[in-house]
């Protein structure tokens, strides 16, 4: 408790290189990570989907669970030796076992095929009558489109929210806000070459919706600051901005919490695709608290202490203290 | 509050009962989801107007597949998705969709064949180029199997006849085209009883039929040898009957229709061949770029998990609001069920497809909407902690709350927006929950939880800070914590006002952010609406 009240009287401002250098070091082993997992391109270190590449990825339950190594014979004797096959325990159709079996892109017959192949040698689980037997199926040219419009959806939201940012506050704040944004986007991106996870088109979304939720938090602690600015006109900047921090930080606290909650239960609970999403939404949540309060608004003060006024007025407080 | 009671009714109309009014997506129910890339025969793109016919013509045949709740849509300037959520029969719809059904009736003579009959495609194009044609011409005719002036056609293997699969390349234009066709049915063969197809033709088409039997009998006739002529679908030879020309009965040709009697087609395959003859030829190639098929079972299994996770979720921030706003909590529970209620009906009256993507966009909105509540009650906290009564904190923390809360929302759909126009099919789903999400959010925050504050501070009852989560301490501290700051402040800036609100710069400079706070006169105006006016109506009363 006693802890919980010194966050509410802390100098953040005071110690921006720290907050910098710690986010730095954190972006850093990311990049190191993603560096060493592509094999020198940073741009190969993460795990991706099916849908950014080309290929077919079946899910399927079969009645009597038949081991990894049956599966993987009888799908290796249907022509396709280099298939990937996972046991997914999250397929409770009806009780069987699932798997995921991913291979070359295949055509509607071959798909006929394989499915004929795999319920003749272990039956395909057909609870009601309908076989538990689902597939996608992705073209490289669907891939590249995949690819292509998140990557436009990201480089856009930025450039929006640059101008809204700048429009409703300053350019100074959306520079802050944009810092705090890049910030996100590196860990999230660090944490998933660390971990390994698919990159899918789940977690695409879960990045921009990170993006939107980041901003959100950072718009509510600007908007307390550009309240503040005029009303402690006589104070440095950085006081200015902790007090504002102090004043905004139960909320800042309890929403990201909040948001933070049903999230978690995602999960938990959740279905595989579901967990994707989650997982991204949890560090990106996270990062996005932290990067409010030690990216955006230190960033923010940086600039704003460079102007005359506010350069006079650390100077002139920092020859009072002394 | 009578319009919010209004709103919530016509959504739980909406709702009730949920098996039968909302729509699930075929991740949640099972279903089948192609996305098509169109060419033209000769791997062009296609036009406009050409995609527009191909949606048309893809319409009637899933409308003859049974499916309900099929959505055909158009994806940039080539692309066709084709989304069949429920759909039993996933490959039969696979089978019968994407073909181009492009019928042609060919003159089977050296004229109108060049090449053929030959045992590979390798060969037949060699023969072709050995004819003259150009190297450009053979390249496309082995991508593409079309070129304007020819069309490579195979005669697969007959495993009756023991027959070996044959190549063919014919020089267009054919005889006929898929446009002399009016209908086709499926039937059986006078001959031998084998399953056929049997074609009805146009009043033109029969005409032109008609010539060109009679032109094969006649030749027949003349050359003593009996001349066939080949239908051909989708480059694939279906039959090639034969006119006999010592029956005085053809001597006018064939009028009335034709015959497709592949050697040995099972009845469904020509059930499935009169069915696309009859919707009609596309005017393109469909190549499947991205296709998803997920099994009814596997839908359910993610559709409850999602629930769970969503009741669970929603469960604890009821919880946590409750626990730590007290009574506010409880409005702000209030609220959030009153927006679930809300953004589900809204959900079915539009109606939105629900998809595990879009249920995980509306579980992390209830976070967004919780936020919103969160944002205004510790606005109100504050006010009260300065020292204001709760009836006027209510109004001024409304007020200033939600300003803050409006341009954070504005950003978050802003993002959604983009998402919803850049982005594929799946996070679109979650894009327009996000959306109407926010939007729902931010009515129920405007309609309820000012209405609820509104009525609320009408009794006296309400006007306990311990009610809003602050004890009579925190008071205490709050107005020493900010009498201290400003006097650190003025200590600061070495001027003689201590007091914050009273310090004429300040107030002078933000005479409009600070309406609420700071000048009493103005708290009745700042906020407005039903609730504000009782208040100030009562404040009159007294005086």
């Amino acid at each position: 408790m006693k802890y919980f009240r010194r966050l509410y009287s802390f100098d953040y401002m005071g110690h921006k290189a720290w907050w910098f250098t710690l986010s730095g070091l954190i972006i850093a082993i990311g990049l190191t990570s993603l560096i060493i997992n592509g094999g020198g391109n940073p741009i190969n270190g993460l795990d991706y989907g099916l849908e950014f590449r080309e290929g077919s990825r079946v899910t399927v339950a079969f009645e009597s669970p038949p081991s990894l190594a049956d599966v993987r014979a009888a799908v290796s004797d249907a022509g396709y030796p280099s298939a990937q096959i996972q046991q997914t325990a999250d397929i409770a159709a009806g009780g069987a076992e699932g798997f995921q079996i991913q291979t070359p892109l295949l055509t509607v017959a071959e798909q006929a095929e394989l499915k004929a192949a795999l319920d003749e040698e272990f039956t395909i689980a057909s609870p009601a009558g309908v076989p538990t037997w689902g597939i996608e199926v992705v073209s490289a040219s669907f891939g590249r489109q995949v690819v292509e419009s998140s990557l436009k959806a990201v480089a856009i939201s930025l450039l929006l929210i640059l101008a809204y940012v700048s429009f409703r506050f300053q350019w100074k704040y959306a520079v802050g806000a944009l810092s705090a944004e890049f910030h996100d986007l590196l860990i999230v991106i660090g944490v998933y070459s660390l971990t390994g996870r698919e990159v899918t088109t789940a977690t695409i979304a879960a990045v921009l919706t990170i993006m939107g939720y980041s901003l959100y938090d950072t718009v509510i602690i600007f908007d307390r600051i550009r309240e503040n600015e005029p009303k402690l006109v006589r104070m440095p900047y950085g006081d200015m901005v902790n007090e504002s921090l102090w004043e905004t930080l139960t909320r800042s606290l309890n929403t990201s919490f909040m948001a933070l909650l049903p999230v978690v239960c995602l999960l938990f609970f959740g279905g595989e695709t579901l967990k994707d999403f989650a997982f991204a939404l949890l560090v990106g949540i996270i990062s996005g608290a932290y990067s409010t309060i030690f990216i955006a608004s230190p960033v923010l003060t940086l600039l704003k202490e460079r102007e005359p006024k506010y350069r006079k007025l650390k100077l002139a407080a920092r020859a009072d203290g002394s | 509050m009578l319009c919010m009671a209004v709103l919530v009714a016509v959504a739980v109309y909406y709702i009730i009962p949920p098996s039968v009014k909302t729509r699930l997506g075929l991740d949640l129910q099972g279903g089948l989801e192609v996305v098509y890339t169109a060419r033209t025969a000769d791997g062009k793109a296609p036009s406009t107007a050409e995609l527009d016919q191909t949606l048309a013509i893809l319409d009637r045949r899933v409308n003859g597949l049974g499916v309900t709740e099929s959505t055909i849509q158009k994806q940039g300037t080539d692309q066709i998705s084709v989304s069949l959520p429920g759909i039993k029969d996933a490959q039969q719809a696979l089978d019968l969709i994407g073909k181009t059904a492009q019928l042609e009736f060919y003159k089977d003579d050296p004229q109108s064949r060049p090449v053929g009959p030959v045992a590979t495609k390798e060969d037949a194009l060699k023969e072709l180029k050995r004819q003259g044609a150009s190297q450009a011409e053979i390249d496309q005719l082995a991508a593409e199997s079309n070129t304007d002036e020819y069309a490579l056609v195979e005669q697969p293997a007959d495993p009756v006849t023991s027959q070996p699969e044959a190549w063919y390349v014919f020089r267009r234009p054919p005889a006929l085209t898929g446009e002399a066709i009016a209908g086709a049915r499926a039937g059986f063969s006078g001959q031998n009883n084998k399953p056929n197809v049997l074609i009805d033709f146009t009043p033109e088409g029969s005409k032109q039929f008609q010539d060109v039997t009679r032109e094969l009998y006649r030749t027949g006739l003349l050359k003593n040898t009996p001349q066939t002529f080949a239908i051909v679908l989708d480059n694939v030879m279906e039959s090639d009957p034969m006119i006999d020309y010592t029956d005085p009965g053809l001597r006018d040709g064939i009028s009335g229709g034709a015959e497709i009697s592949g050697g040995n087609m099972t009845i469904q395959e020509s059930k499935d061949l009169a069915f696309v003859l009859k919707t009609g030829a596309l005017p393109v190639k469909l190549e499947p770029t991205y296709q998803q098929q997920v099994s009814a079972t596997l839908g359910k299994d993610s559709l409850d998990q999602a629930l769970i996770a969503g009741m669970f979720g929603l469960a604890l921030v009821l919880v946590y609001m409750l626990v730590y706003y007290r009574f506010l909590g409880l409005v702000a529970d209030l609220a959030l069920i009153v927006y679930g209620i809300l953004l589900w009906g809204l959900f079915n009256a539009i109606p939105v497809t629900l998809t595990l993507p879009g249920i995980a966009g509306m579980i992390l909105t209830i976070g967004v909407a919780a936020d919103a509540n969160v944002v205004i009650f510790e606005r109100i906290k504050e006010e009260v902690s300065h020292g204001k009564t709760v009836r006027s904190a209510v109004n001024s923390g409304y007020a200033l709350g939600f300003k803050t809360i409006l341009d954070a929302n504005i950003l978050v759909m802003l993002t959604a927006l983009v998402l919803f126009f850049f982005a594929t099919a799946q996070p679109k789903g979650f894009a327009v929950t996000l959306i109407l999400g926010v939007l729902v959010s931010m009515l129920t925050a405007v309609l309820f939880t000012r209405a609820m504050l509104g009525v609320l501070a009408g009794f006296t009852f309400f006007n306990r800070p311990s009610l809003m989560g602050v004890s009579a301490g925190q008071i205490e501290v709050g107005v020493a914590a900010q009498a201290e700051s400003s006097l650190a402040a003025s200590r600061r800036r070495r001027a003689g006002s201590a007091d914050r609100a009273g310090s004429p710069v300040a107030a002078g400079a933000s005479a409009s952010t600070e309406a609420g706070t700071t000048s009493p006169s103005s708290r009745g105006t700042s906020t407005g609406g039903r609730g504000t006016t009782s208040t100030s109506r009562k404040r009159k009363k007294r005086r």
